[in-house]
């Protein structure tokens, strides 16, 4: 008996693509490359070196909870990416960074595609994550007012630049442990990563930025405005093979009932339309009739 | 009706997980590891009134409203977590975790060094800590190392980031006070000291024992 399930072969060509994505995301925003960061920061006339804090996914979101702030977000591009740009693109494109661009979570995401299934944690279909990272997206604001933070302590864009950093000779980040940071990587590296199904426990759970793009992306598809991926119930066979090896989570699993995706959910990874054996996922405009 | 009660349910453990972990985070991020302080500069510097800083910034969301009534600035400036004029780290309260795998290796760091001057500077910053190896490390694109001085300007209300570790030797690690050091802060061009924020590192746990 294989280890791994045959469907990975099917998606092999799929993910070499989102690999290629994923590089793609290191050159972009992860020192010592971070072309757009820099072109932003040159942009923005902002003094910092090129690496993924200079454009924060996390700090601007916390900042939403705290209107003296809004004036020092909406004053400087690098703020806008995650509370604008992103949720923007989101809502009209579907959350395809998170999917496709964001390295910190495909690094877990395809390494734990390497861990036999066996050997992982399997909440899909078993806990509906989004309502949980939503409220920790409002746990993240509403601490800061006690002097709480569990946006810089709590960084895995953080840790995946550590680990490149590494890469590239420069250990101090990786070599230095505060207990906030060794509870951190344990958990967003280990237990929700690699060794829980998909490997994006972290993203679906504990993301603010994913929860801000899963909120646009289902107004979105609400409004009949987002390209979002749909089912075709006249073909879909209910054999839930996308939802078990979709990283989000985001199918139902209910075989009594017809396979439906959670928009909030979704990271418009894809992969679920390359599993299909009847072709009947795919990514595109708003949902016709007999779709969902 | 059960499927929202759920979803509530679930809600409410995310905002209680955060809650967890911020607030404990905070209990070793204000005393103990990787803290967080701010200085300003001149240490008579002048602080615009009623300004608020982010919780991200400055711990509890605090307002600086000296305004029109403020008279000096405490030497040394004023510190994350509201203390004034001095900064204090006790070692002795590192949490488990990092008590039991890495006690000795310490980050101190500083991402609001900010002028409260009313004319730009450039900075050159002496980091004393009992002559510990220190490793420096900035987010910002302007600074040279080998003269631990900003190459731009600072302009007035704005500021310049730095983070210091060090490898605490194991003998220090036994002391009561672990060392008493300080940061100085001076013009760069001129060489006159802008700022003086005296460093304490106590180890509480070696005064219990």
């Amino acid at each position: 008996m294989s280890l791994y399930p045959t469907a990975y072969r099917r998606l092999l060509p799929h993910w070499g693509k989102r690999f290629v994505f994923f590089v793609l995301g290191i050159v972009l925003l992860y020192a010592p490359f971070a072309l757009l960061t820099r072109l932003v920061l040159l942009v923005a006339n902002k003094p910092l070196l090129g690496d993924v804090h200079a454009i924060c996914l996390r700090m601007p979101i916390q900042w939403l909870g705290q209107p003296w702030m809004y004036g020092t977000i909406f004053s400087d591009p690098t703020y806008l990416v995650a509370v604008l740009v992103l949720p923007i693109a989101a809502l009209f494109l579907g959350p395809l960074f998170c999917g496709w661009m964001c390295p910190a979570g495909q690094i877990t995401e395809f390494l734990s595609r390497v861990v036999p299934p066996r050997f992982q944690i399997n909440l899909i279909g078993k806990v509906n994550p989004v309502p949980v990272r939503l409220g920790f997206m409002v746990g993240m604001m509403g601490v800061a007012y006690v002097g709480g933070n569990a946006c810089c302590s709590f960084c895995n864009f953080t840790h995946t630049q550590n680990i490149i950093n590494a890469g590239f000779g420069n250990f101090l980040g990786i070599t230095y442990l505060a207990s906030f940071t060794i509870v951190s990587f344990v958990l967003w590296f280990f237990v929700m990563g690699l060794f829980t199904r998909g490997g994006r426990g972290w993203c679906n759970f504990l993301c603010p930025a994913g929860a801000l793009m899963g909120l646009t992306h289902r107004l979105g598809v609400k409004l009949k405005i987002s390209r979002q991926v749909t089912i075709d119930r006249a073909t879909c066979t209910n054999c839930k093979k996308c939802a078990s090896l979709c990283p989000a989570w985001a199918i139902s699993t209910d075989k009594q009932q017809p396979a439906e995706i959670n928009y909030q959910g979704c990271n418009t990874c894809l992969d679920c339309t390359k599993v299909c054996p009847t072709n009947s996922i795919r990514y595109g405009g708003p949902a016709r009739e007999g779709t969902q | 009706m059960r499927k929202t009660l759920i979803a509530l349910s679930l809600g409410i453990a995310g905002v209680l997980f955060a809650s967890a972990i911020g607030l404990w985070s905070k209990s070793l991020f204000t005393i103990s590891e990787s803290v967080h302080f701010s200085v300003n500069f001149p240490a008579g510097g002048n602080v615009p009134a009623g300004e608020k800083m982010s919780c991200c910034d400055l711990g509890t969301p605090w307002e600086r409203a000296f305004g029109s009534e403020w008279k000096d600035y405490p030497p040394g400036g004023v510190l994350v977590w509201g203390t004034e004029g001095q900064l204090l780290i006790d070692i002795g309260q590192e949490g488990w975790l990092k008590r039991t795998l890495q006690p000795n290796f310490i980050n101190l760091s500083s991402h609001w060094i900010r002028n409260v001057g009313v004319k730009p500077y450039k900075i050159r910053l002496d980091m004393n800590l009992c002559d510990f190896d220190l490793e420096w490390e900035t987010f910002e694109a302007n600074w040279d190392q080998a003269a631990q001085s900003s190459t731009r300007y600072i302009q007035p209300g704005k500021g310049f980031n730095m983070d210091w570790y060090f490898h605490v030797p194991p003998e220090a690690m036994q002391q009561n006070v672990v060392c008493r050091g300080k940061l100085e802060v001076f013009d760069a061009v001129t060489g006159k000291s802008l700022s003086v924020l005296p460093i304490t590192m106590l180890n509480s746990r070696a005064q219990a024992e």
